[in-house]
C-alpha cells in the first residue's frame, strides 16, 4: 500500500486482521479508529484496508489494545517493527 | 454403494482402476506397481524435491502446491503427523470415498511416503461418519501391510461428524485433538501446530493418492499428462442432470463440455444445460452457455468465468428446472451449514439467502439486487475464519450473474413456470421441508 507521504516508509507486512471467531461486535474499534474500521449492518468490524500505513500504526495498536476480547491482530513480516512506530 | 467410473480416452489410469468391484488387495496393488522398490529408494531430500518438481497441487479445493506444504512441515522441529483428510463433506463429491473403498493401498502408500518425507511418526485418517466401508477398507489394507512390514507409523482413525465445515482442515485437526470439528482462526496453521500440537501435513485423499506414481515414475512422467500449472490427472464426480453420473479420471485442463458429453453422456433429457457447478458447492455457478465458449477444467480458465476450480464435484442443472430455485437452495445450505462462530458468516449467509429468495419469489425489495451484490462482493468476502463464508459469497455473486435473466423474469411474473424442485445432491429435500 503506497503511503500518502512518500517520505514515510511503510513497513512491509504490517497488516490488520480481525479474528472473527473472537469478535463479539462490541464496536470499540470503529468508535476509536473510524479511519481503520467500519461496522457492517450487524455491528461487526470491516477493516478498510489490510495494509496499515506507518502513520496509522500507533492508532491501530491502540485500537487493538482497546478491544475487550483481543480480536484485533496486527501482524508483521519479519524485520518490520510496527510497535516502535518505524 | 455402486459408483460408476470411467477414464478419459488416451489417459492411462493412475488413480482409477475401472470396473473395480471391491477393495483392491495388497497383492493386486503390488501387481500394478504399488510399494515398489523404486518408489521407496529416494533419500528424504530427493523425495521432497520430487514432489515439488512434480507440480502436484492439493485436490481438496484450495489447489496449494503440495511440495511447498511438505517443505514447510519438514522445516518445523519435532516429530510430525500426517492427516489424511477423507471427510469429503462436499455433498456432490464421491471421489475420495471411491479411492478409500476401492484403492486404500494407493492412499496409504501416499500417506506413508508423505510421512517418510516430512518425518511423521503418526498417520491420522479422518473419515466421514457414514463411510463405514471406507473405514473397513483402510483397516483391512493396513492389516495386510502390517503383516509384512515391521515398522509402520502409528495409525489412528478419527471419525468426522456430519456437516460441511467438519471437512475443513483446522476442523479436522480439532477433531483429531478430541475437540469439536469446528474451524479455527489461523494462525496457528497446521504445519506449525496441528494434531497433538505437532507440525501436521494435511492432505486431501486424492492428493496423497498421486504421490506413489510420482515416487515410482518421477516428476516428468507425472507432468506428461495435464497442464503445466496443475499437472497430472484429476478426479471428477459428475452429478445432476447427466446421463452417466459417476467418478471419472481426466487430464487436468480438459474442456468441460467434452467431459459432460463424452463421459457424462449429455443431459438426461437430451436438452440444453442451463447451469453448472463445476467445482463443488463453494466454487460458484457457471452459465451453460460458457460450455460452448471452451471453458476448461483449469483454475485459470474457470477464473476467467468468475468461478473456481474447486474439488472436481461437477453438478449439472438442465433447462427443465428453475435454476434460480437451485441457487436459493444453495445459499440456504450455506446458511444452515455455517458453524455460526463468526458474526459475518452467522448473519451474512442467511441474509444473502433471504435476499435471493425474495428475488426468486418476485417479492424483492427495491434494492435487493444491489444489496446482494454488495454483500457478496464488498461486505462479506474474506471475513470468516474459514472459507465457508467466501464459498457462500461466490455462490451468491455468480448466481446474480448466471441467473440474471431468471431474476428479471421472476420479478415480473413471480416465477419462470419451471418446476422449483431442487436437484442438487444432498439438498433435494430442502424445498420439501420448506413446503411442509
Amino acid at each position: 500500500m503506497p503511503s500518502a507521504r512518500p517520505d514515510i516508509r511503510v513497513p512491509e507486512g504490517a497488516r490488520l486482521r480481525v479474528n472473527a471467531i473472537r469478535c463479539q461486535a462490541f464496536g470499540f474499534c470503529a468508535d476509536y479508529a473510524p479511519e481503520l474500521f467500519g461496522l457492517d449492518e450487524w455491528g461487526y468490524p470491516v477493516v478498510h484496508r489490510r495494509e496499515i500505513p506507518a502513520e496509522q500504526l500507533a492508532l491501530a495498536y491502540e485500537a487493538a489494545r482497546r478491544c475487550p476480547v483481543r480480536a484485533i491482530l496486527l501482524e508483521q513480516a519479519r524485520g518490520a517493527s510496527p510497535r516502535r512506530g518505524e | 454403494m455402486l459408483i460408476d467410473t470411467g477414464i478419459a480416452p488416451g489417459t492411462g489410469p493412475r488413480l482409477l482402476t475401472p470396473r473395480h468391484a471391491g477393495r483392491e488387495s495388497l497383492a493386486e496393488y503390488r501387481r500394478l506397481g504399488g510399494y515398489s522398490t523404486a518408489g521407496w529408494a529416494h533419500s528424504l531430500p530427493d523425495l521432497l524435491d520430487l514432489v515439488e518438481a512434480s507440480g502436484l497441487r492439493g485436490r481438496g479445493g484450495a489447489g496449494f502446491p503440495a511440495g511447498r506444504k511438505w517443505r514447510s512441515v519438514a522445516a518445523e522441529p519435532g516429530l510430525r503427523v500426517v492427516l489424511v483428510n477423507g471427510a469429503e463433506s462436499e455433498p456432490a463429491s464421491r471421489k475420495d470415498h471411491w479411492l478409500l473403498t476401492h484403492r486404500p493401498h494407493l492412499v496409504i502408500e501416499g500417506a506413508l511416503l508423505g510421512a517418510r518425507a516430512v518425518g511423521a511418526s503418526e498417520i491420522v485418517f479422518y473419515l466421514h461418519t457414514v463411510a463405514q466401508e471406507a473405514r473397513a477398507a483402510i483397516e483391512a489394507a493396513w492389516r495386510e501391510l502390517a503383516a509384512e512390514r515391521r515398522s509402520l507409523p502409528r495409525r489412528r482413525i478419527v471419525v468426522a461428524p456430519p456437516g460441511y465445515v467438519a471437512g475443513e482442515q483446522s476442523a479436522a485437526i480439532q477433531r483429531a485433538n478430541g475437540k469439536k470439528a469446528l474451524p479455527t482462526f489461523k494462525p496457528p496453521r497446521a504445519h506449525q501446530q496441528g494434531v497433538g500440537g505437532r507440525p501436521t501435513l494435511v492432505h486431501n485423499v486424492e492428493t496423497l493418492a498421486n504421490v506413489p506414481f510420482i515416487a515410482r515414475q518421477g516428476a516428468d512422467a507425472f507432468r506428461s499428462v495435464g497442464i503445466p500449472t496443475a499437472p497430472g490427472t484429476m478426479l471428477l464426480t459428475l452429478s445432476g442432470a447427466v446421463r452417466r453420473p459417476g467418478v471419472y479420471e481426466v487430464p487436468s485442463g480438459v474442456q468441460l463440455a467434452h467431459v459432460l458429453d463424452e463421459l457424462g453422456g449429455g443431459t438426461v433429457d437430451g436438452g440444453p444445460i442451463q447451469a453448472v457447478l463445476p467445482g463443488g458447492y463453494f466454487a460458484g455457478w457457471l452459465n451453460g452457455a460458457a460450455l460452448h465458449g471452451g471453458v476448461a477444467l483449469s483454475a485459470e480458465s474457470l477464473r476467467d468465468h468468475g468461478v473456481e476450480l474447486g474439488s472436481g464435484a461437477i453438478t449439472v442443472v438442465s433447462d427443465g428446472v428453475c435454476g434460480l430455485a437451485q441457487a436459493v437452495a444453495l445459499l440456504h445450505f450455506f446458511a444452515r451449514e455455517s458453524a455460526r462462530q463468526c458474526g459475518p458468516c452467522a448473519f451474512g449467509t442467511p441474509a444473502m439467502a433471504a435476499a435471493l429468495e425474495r428475488l426468486a419469489r418476485g417479492r424483492a425489495e427495491d434494492n435487493d439486487v444491489p444489496r446482494l451484490r454488495r454483500y457478496a462482493e464488498v461486505v462479506l468476502p474474506g471475513r470468516g475464519a474459514c472459507s465457508h463464508l467466501d464459498g457462500a459469497t461466490i455462490a451468491a455473486r455468480t448466481a446474480l450473474h448466471v441467473f440474471a435473466e431468471e431474476i428479471a423474469q421472476h420479478a415480473r411474473y413471480g416465477g419462470c413456470g419451471r418446476p422449483e424442485r431442487v436437484v442438487l445432491p444432498g439438498l433435494e429435500d430442502d424445498d420439501a421441508q420448506r413446503a411442509a
